[in-house]
C-alpha cells in the first residue's frame, strides 16, 4: 500500500467518521432517557448553586452516579435522572462521597457549615475549606444539594423497585379499615383480629426510640440524628401507598439510620407493624375503643410501697416517654398530642378516677389501649419500672393515692458537687431561655413566674412560686443548684426531671432565663425598652390580614379576649396599664402600659401600637426582655385574633 | 525569537512558551498533590482551591505545555521531511501567539471559576474559539508546506501529523459541542457520551498520533537506521485511527449509557493492542544493535523512554478498559496515575526529547549542558516511579476497600495518606526535573555553544602478537 497524501487525508477522515458514526452520533440519536423522578427542573437558586458547585470544580472529587458495586450508596443512576443536567457532572473520581443521593441528608445550614469547616463535621475529610464563598454563594450550593437525588424526590415519590412494586396490604381479619366513624364500638376483639395487635407489639419493639409514640419522628433517639425519623402524620407518609411502605420497611432508607428489616422481621411481621402504623398514626380518626376490663392476668395490687423512690423512679420514665403526649403535668396536653386520635385524657379530675384501682392503669400501661397511640410499654419496662409509673401517677396526677408527708422545702435532695459549680456559659442567650420556659414551664409556672400557670393549679404542691423564691435571699440559689433542681426534678411534686428530656444546653438556658428574670439585679428583664425601637421585622409589615381570614378562620378581636386573658393579662393587666397580678412581683418591674395614641408621637405620628407590630412583637418576643414569643404555643390565627384584642384595648380600631 | 520570518523560529518559539508553561503546570501540580495530603495548604486562597487548579493543571500541562511542545517539534520536523521550508513562517508564529495568550487567559479564567466543568473540555467557550482558531492555522499551514513538498516520499511522520492535524479540529468541535454556546455541552446524560469521546480522543488523536510522530522521526534520524518495517507502521497507522476513536465510552462502563455502547469502547480499547505491539516491535527492531546510541544522544534517550511509556500505558489502559478490572479501579486514584503514566512519562518524555533535539538544530549550537540534561533524566525517572507507586498503590486500597470490603469512601482516605505523600515527593523531584529542562532550554539559546565535531581519539593499537611470539620463539 503507497501511502499518498490524499490516502491519509480522505482516509483518515472516512476511518474517524466511520467509527464516530457508531460510537457517538448513533447513541445520541438513538438514546432518549426520559426524566425519572429523581431528576427536576432546577430553580433559580438550584442552577446558581450547580454553576458555582462545578465552576469551583466539586465534581472533580465528588461524583454523581452510582454504579452496581457501590455499597449502601443508594439506587444505581439511571440516565433519565440527569435529565435536566447541563453541563453533566458525574465526574470520574471519587475522592468524596457520591452525591447523587446527598439531598436532604442533612440540613442546609449544615452542608453550609461543612462546606467552610470540613474537618469540624467531618473529621477524616481531606476537603478543602470554602471560606472564600459569600454567604448567598454558599447557600446558593446548598439549596443545590438539598435538593440532589432521591431524598427530594420523597415529594416526586420515587417508585419502588420491581420486586416491591404493587405489593398491597394482605387482608387480615374483618375489619382493617374503618372509614365510617359511626361504626360500632371496636374495642381488642377487633384490633386483636386485624392483625393490630401484633403491629402494636413490633412497634413498641423496633420503632418507638426513633419514630415516637406520637408517630412524629421525634423518639427518644430519633431526636439526635442529623436526618430526622419519619413524621407519619405529614405527607408523604400519611398517604403512602402499601409498596411503598414495604419496601422502606423491608429494605431501610438510604441516607437515614432506618434499617432494614427484613433481616430480621418476617413478612407477616413486617405488614403487621405497616398496618399498625397506617391505621394508628397515618391515617387515624377517633373511634370509641370500647376497652373492656383488665384480663385476668392483670387483675393485680400495685406491689409497690408507695415512697418517695418509686415516684421518683415513675417520674423519670413520665418525663421520657409520657409527658409528651400526656403532658408533664398530666392533662394531656404534652407537645405532641397534636393529630393523635382519640387525645391522652386529663388526669386532673380525682372524682373521675375514683373508681379506677391499680389494675386499670397498669393493664392500660402494659399492654396500651386498643386503636390508639397508646404503646404496649411491656415491651419496654419491667413489671417493677411499670408499677412505679401507676404509682406516679395515682400520686401525683389522680391524686387517687396519698403520697409520702413533704419533706422541708420539697426539695431535700443532695445536689452534687459537678452541678453546683455549674455556671452558664457565655454563649447563652437568654432568649433561648424565655422560649424554653415558655414552652416547657411557664403552663405550670406561669408566664410571670408567679406559680400560677393554667395548668398547674390542680397540682399538690403547687407549683413554685418563683419570684417569691429567688428573690428571697437565700444563699444556696446559684446557677449551680437552679441547674440541679431542672435537671433532677424536685422530689415528691410534679416537677419533671428535665435531665430525662431537655439537653444541658437547653436546661442551662432556662437557669439563664431563671436568674435573669427572677433573681434581683442581675435580669436581662427591663434593661431594654419594653418597646424595642418600634421597628417592625420586614415580613410582618403587613395590614391586609384578609389573606390569613381566607386561609384560616375570621380573625376577631372577640375570639383574641379569651387568648388575651389566658397569657396576657397576669403580666400586662386587663387593661393594658402593666398593673397584672403575676407582674407584681417581678424584680425587672411590671411591663409599661401600652401606649396610647399620644404616647407614640415620636414614633409613628397619629397612630399607636399599629397591628403589624403588635403582630410581629407576640408572634417573635422583644429581644432582651421577658415578652415572650408565642409562635410556638399559638397558631398563627390565634395571633392575629390576640393582636386586634390588644389593638382595641389601646385604644385602636381593628376592622371597619 | 524575535523576528517573525526566521526560518523555525515558530517552532522554537512554540517550545520555548511551553518549557515555561511545564514549569507552572506541574507547579500547580505539585500544590494538588500537597492538597491531598494537608488539605489546609491553601486555606482560604480561592483560585488555589483543589476543583479550580486541578482544572487549571490539567488544561496547562495538555494544551500549554504538551501542545504546544508538540506543535513545535511538528513545525521544525515537517519542513525536514518535506524538503523545503515552513509554508509560512509568520502564520506560524501568529499561532504561537494567539495559542499562548488564548491559554494564558483560559487558564486563568479557570482560576477565577470560569469554566465548563467538562473534563478536558473546561476551557470557556471564547477560549474554545480561539483554540480552533489556532488549531485549523496550524492544519493549513503544515498541510500546505506538505502538499508542496519537494521530497516525494511521504514519511511515516508525515501519516501521523496530517491525520492529527485534520482529525482534532474536528473532534475538538464535536466534543466541546461548540455550536452549544455558553455550557459547550448538551443537556442530559448523552453529553456524557460527547465529553469523554473527545476527552480520551484528546490522547488518542492528538497526543498519540502527534507525538508518535516525534518517536518516528528522532528514532530513526539519531540511530540512523531506518524503519525496520512499513507493514507495521501502516498497521499501526490504521489501527491506531480505527481503534482509537472509539474507545471513549471505556469512562463510562457504570454510567447509565447504552450497553451495546459500552461494549464497543471496551472492543475498540482491547483492539488498541494490535496497533500498539506493531509500534513496539516496529521501533524495538529499529533499535536493533542501536542501543549504545542511548549513552550519545540525549533526544534519543527521551524518545525511548516514552516509546516505552506509550507500551506500558497502553497495556494498562486496553487492561482497564475491561469490566472486571474497571469495576475495582474506576473513580480511584488509579485512573490518574494511568493518564499520568501517559501524559507525563509517555507525552512530557516525547516532548522533551523534541525540544531537545529541535532546540541546538533550530540554532545551530550545541545543547548547554549535557551533563544537566542526564541529571535531569535521573530526577526525572526516579521521581516519576515514586510518583506513579503512589497512585497505583492509592488506587488499588480504595478500589479493593469500596468494592471488596464495601467501605464507604471517607473511611479509606486517612490509610492512603501515606501514598499521596510519596506522590508529593516523586513530585518535588520531578518539578525539579522540569527547572533544569527549562533552563537548559532557554540557556541553551542564550549561550549559543558553538558546534564543535568531538575530537575522536583513537588510542593506540596493541600491536597483534603472532603465536609464535606469545610462545617466545623467533619469527623467522
Amino acid at each position: 500500500m503507497k501511502m499518498t497524501f490524499r490516502i491519509v487525508f480522505w482516509g483518515g477522515l472516512i476511518v474517524f467518521f466511520a467509527v464516530v458514526a457508531v460510537a457517538v452520533f448513533t447513541p445520541v440519536a438513538v438514546w432518549r432517557p426520559t426524566p425519572t423522578d429523581v431528576s427536576h427542573p432546577y430553580t433559580a437558586q438550584e442552577a446558581a448553586g450547580r454553576t458555582l458547585f462545578y465552576s469551583n470544580g466539586c465534581n472533580y472529587c465528588h461524583t454523581q452516579y452510582v454504579r452496581d458495586v457501590d455499597n449502601a450508596m443508594g439506587p444505581v443512576s439511571e440516565a433519565g435522572n440527569y435529565y435536566y443536567d447541563n453541563p453533566m457532572i458525574l465526574g470520574s473520581e471519587r475522592t468524596g462521597p457520591d452525591l447523587s443521593y446527598v439531598g436532604r441528608k442533612r440540613s442546609m445550614q449544615w452542608e453550609i457549615d461543612h462546606m467552610r469547616w470540613p474537618r469540624q463535621y467531618s473529621p477524616l475529610s481531606i476537603m478543602p475549606d470554602f471560606t472564600f464563598l459569600s454567604t448567598p454563594q454558599a447557600t446558593d450550593i446548598a439549596a443545590y444539594l438539598f435538593n440532589l437525588g432521591d431524598r427530594s424526590a420523597a415529594e416526586f415519590m420515587i417508585t419502588p423497585p420491581a420486586l416491591y412494586a404493587s405489593r398491597t396490604l394482605p387482608v387480615i381479619g374483618s375489619v382493617v379499615k374503618t372509614t365510617d366513624p359511626n361504626a360500632p364500638a371496636q374495642g381488642w376483639p377487633t384490633f386483636k383480629a386485624a392483625g393490630l395487635y401484633d403491629g402494636k407489639l413490633i412497634y413498641a419493639s423496633h420503632c418507638l426510640t426513633c419514630h415516637g409514640c406520637a408517630g412524629n419522628g421525634l423518639g427518644t433517639y430519633g431526636g439526635t440524628l442529623i436526618v430526622t425519623p419519619a413524621n407519619f402524620k405529614v405527607d408523604p407518609f400519611r398517604t403512602m401507598p402499601d409498596d411503598q411502605w414495604f419496601w422502606h420497611v423491608s429494605e431501610g432508607v438510604q441516607g437515614s439510620v432506618m434499617p432494614p428489616w427484613k433481616e430480621s422481621l418476617t413478612v407477616q411481621e413486617r405488614w403487621d407493624v405497616i398496618r399498625f402504623v397506617q391505621q394508628v398514626y397515618a391515617a387515624p380518626f377517633e373511634r370509641d375503643p370500647n376497652e373492656g376490663s383488665p384480663t385476668p392476668a392483670y387483675q393485680k395490687k400495685n406491689p409497690l410501697p408507695i415512697t418517695i423512690a418509686n415516684i421518683d423512679a415513675g417520674k423519670r420514665i413520665w418525663t421520657r416517654e409520657c409527658a409528651v403526649c400526656h403532658g408533664d403535668e398530666g392533662k394531656g396536653q404534652g407537645v405532641y398530642r397534636q393529630g393523635i386520635e382519640p387525645v391522652p385524657p386529663n388526669f386532673d379530675n380525682p372524682a373521675n378516677y375514683d373508681p379506677y384501682i391499680d389494675a386499670d392503669y397498669f393493664w392500660r400501661v402494659s399492654e396500651g389501649v386498643p386503636w390508639t397511640a397508646m404503646p404496649t410499654w411491656k415491651k419496654v419496662y419491667t413489671a417493677q419500672q411499670r408499677w412505679q409509673l401507676v404509682t406516679y401517677i395515682r400520686t401525683m396526677f389522680t391524686q387517687t393515692d396519698k403520697k409520702p408527708a413533704q419533706l422541708p422545702e420539697a426539695e431535700s435532695f443532695a445536689i452534687t458537687p459537678t452541678e453546683r459549680s455549674m455556671t452558664v456559659p457565655k454563649g447563652t442567650t437568654y432568649e433561648a431561655g424565655r422560649q424554653q420556659f415558655l414552652i416547657q414551664c411557664a403552663h405550670c409556672h406561669g408566664l410571670a413566674g408567679d406559680g400560677k400557670g393554667w395548668d398547674g393549679t390542680y397540682l399538690n404542691p403547687a407549683p413554685a412560686n418563683l419570684q417569691k423564691k429567688l428573690a428571697s435571699s437565700q444563699p444556696d440559689i446559684t446557677e449551680g443548684t437552679t441547674f440541679a433542681k431542672v435537671t433532677n426534678g424536685i422530689d415528691n411534686t410534679a416537677m419533671p426531671i428535665w435531665g430525662e428530656f431537655l439537653n444541658a444546653d437547653m436546661r442551662l438556658a432556662d437557669v439563664k432565663y431563671l436568674k435573669d428574670s427572677f433573681n434581683i439585679g442581675t435580669g436581662a428583664a427591663g434593661k431594654t425598652s419594653h418597646y424595642g425601637n418600634g421597628a417592625v421585622p420586614l415580613p410582618y409589615v403587613r395590614t391586609d390580614t384578609g389573606i390569613f381570614e381566607a386561609e384560616i378562620a375570621t380573625i376577631s378581636p372577640d375570639a383574641g379576649k379569651a387568648v388575651y386573658e389566658q397569657y396576657c393579662a397576669t403580666c400586662h393587666g386587663e387593661t393594658g396599664a402593666g398593673d397584672g397580678a403575676g407582674a407584681k412581683g417581678l424584680p425587672g418591674g411590671a411591663p409599661a402600659p401600652f401606649p396610647g395614641p399620644h404616647l407614640f408621637t415620636n414614633l409613628k405620628p397619629s397612630a399607636p401600637m399599629n397591628l403589624p407590630y403588635i403582630f410581629a412583637v407576640t408572634r417573635s418576643g422583644i429581644p432582651g426582655t421577658m415578652m415572650y414569643g408565642f409562635q410556638p404555643l399559638l397558631t398563627e390565627t390565634d395571633i392575629w385574633n390576640v393582636s386586634t384584642y390588644t389593638l382595641q384595648v389601646t385604644g385602636g380600631k381593628f376592622g371597619g | 525569537m524575535l523576528s517573525f520570518r526566521r526560518d523555525n523560529s515558530a517552532s522554537t518559539n512554540f517550545i520555548l512558551w511551553a518549557a515555561i508553561w511545564l514549569v507552572i503546570g506541574t507547579l500547580m501540580g505539585l500544590v494538588l498533590a500537597i492538597e491531598f495530603v494537608f488539605p489546609d495548604f491553601a486555606h482560604g486562597i480561592p483560585w488555589l482551591v483543589f476543583g479550580r487548579l486541578r482544572q487549571a493543571h490539567v488544561n496547562t500541562v495538555l494544551f500549554a505545555w504538551l501542545s504546544g511542545a508538540m506543535m513545535g517539534a511538528w513545525l521544525y520536523i515537517v519542513p525536514r521531511l518535506t524538503g523545503r521550508k515552513l509554508y509560512s513562517e509568520v502564520l506560524g508564529n501568529v499561532s504561537v501567539l494567539a495559542w499562548n495568550v488564548a491559554l494564558l487567559l483560559g487558564i486563568i479564567g479557570i482560576l477565577m471559576g470560569h469554566t465548563q466543568s467538562r473534563e478536558y473540555a473546561e476551557l470557556v467557550w471564547w477560549v474554545d474559539v480561539a483554540v480552533m482558531a489556532v488549531l485549523l492555522m496550524n492544519a493549513f499551514n503544515i498541510l500546505m508546506t506538505i502538499s508542496k513538498r519537494v521530497e516525494p516520499k511521504l514519511y511515516v511522520s508525515l501519516w501521523y501529523i496530517t491525520s492529527t492535524v485534520v482529525l482534532f479540529p474536528i473532534l475538538y468541535f464535536i466534543g466541546n459541542v461548540m455550536w452549544n454556546p455558553p455550557t459547550g455541552s448538551l443537556t442530559g446524560v448523552n453529553d456524557t457520551i460527547f465529553n469523554w469521546f473527545y476527552g480520551h480522543n484528546v490522547l488518542g488523536l492528538w497526543f498519540t498520533t502527534g507525538l508518535l510522530a516525534v518517536i518516528y522521526y528522532i528514532v530513526p534520524k539519531e540511530t540512523g537506521t531506518p524503519l525496520y518495517s512499513m507493514w507495521m507502521s501502516l498497521i499501526a497507522f490504521w489501527g491506531v485511527l480505527f481503534f482509537y476513536t472509539g474507545v471513549g465510552a471505556h469512562h463510562l462502563l457504570w454510567a447509565p449509557i447504552p450497553y451495546w455502547l459500552k461494549t464497543v469502547a471496551v472492543a475498540e480499547s482491547f483492539g488498541m493492542i494490535i496497533p500498539v505491539l506493531a509500534f513496539m516491535f516496529n521501533i524495538l527492531l529499529t533499535m536493533r544493535g542501536n542501543w549504545s546510541h542511548l549513552r550519545s544522544s540525549v533526544p534519543l534517550l527521551y524518545a525511548i523512554t516514552g516509546w516505552a511509556a506509550y507500551i506500558v500505558v497502553s497495556f494498562q489502559g486496553s487492561n482497564e478498559a475491561l469490566r472486571g478490572v474497571n469495576e475495582l479501579t474506576h473513580f480511584t486514584q488509579y485512573v490518574p496515575g494511568h493518564a499520568h503514566l501517559a501524559l507525563l512519562f509517555f507525552g512530557a518524555s516525547t516532548c522533551i526529547a523534541g525540544a531537545y533535539y529541535v532546540i541546538p538544530r533550530a540554532f545551530g549550537c550545541m545543547l548547554y549542558s549535557r551533563r544537566l540534561a542526564r541529571a535531569q533524566y535521573a530526577f526525572y525517572v526516579i521521581g516519576f516511579a515514586a510518583f506513579f507507586l503512589g497512585f497505583l498503590i492509592a488506587g488499588l486500597v480504595q478500589g479493593t476497600s469500596w468494592v471488596h470490603l464495601g467501605l464507604p469512601v471517607w473511611t479509606v482516605l486517612p490509610g492512603l495518606r501515606a501514598f499521596m505523600a510519596l506522590r508529593i515527593m516523586g513530585g518535588v523531584l520531578l518539578v525539579t526535573s522540569f527547572v533544569m529542562f527549562a533552563y537548559n532550554t532557554i540557556a541553551t539559546i542564550v549561550v549559543k555553544k558553538p558546534f564543535v565535531q568531538p575530537d575522536i581519539v583513537l588510542s593506540t593499537v596493541p600491536t597483534v602478537k603472532s603465536p609464535a611470539e606469545l610462545a617466545g620463539g623467533d619469527v623467522a
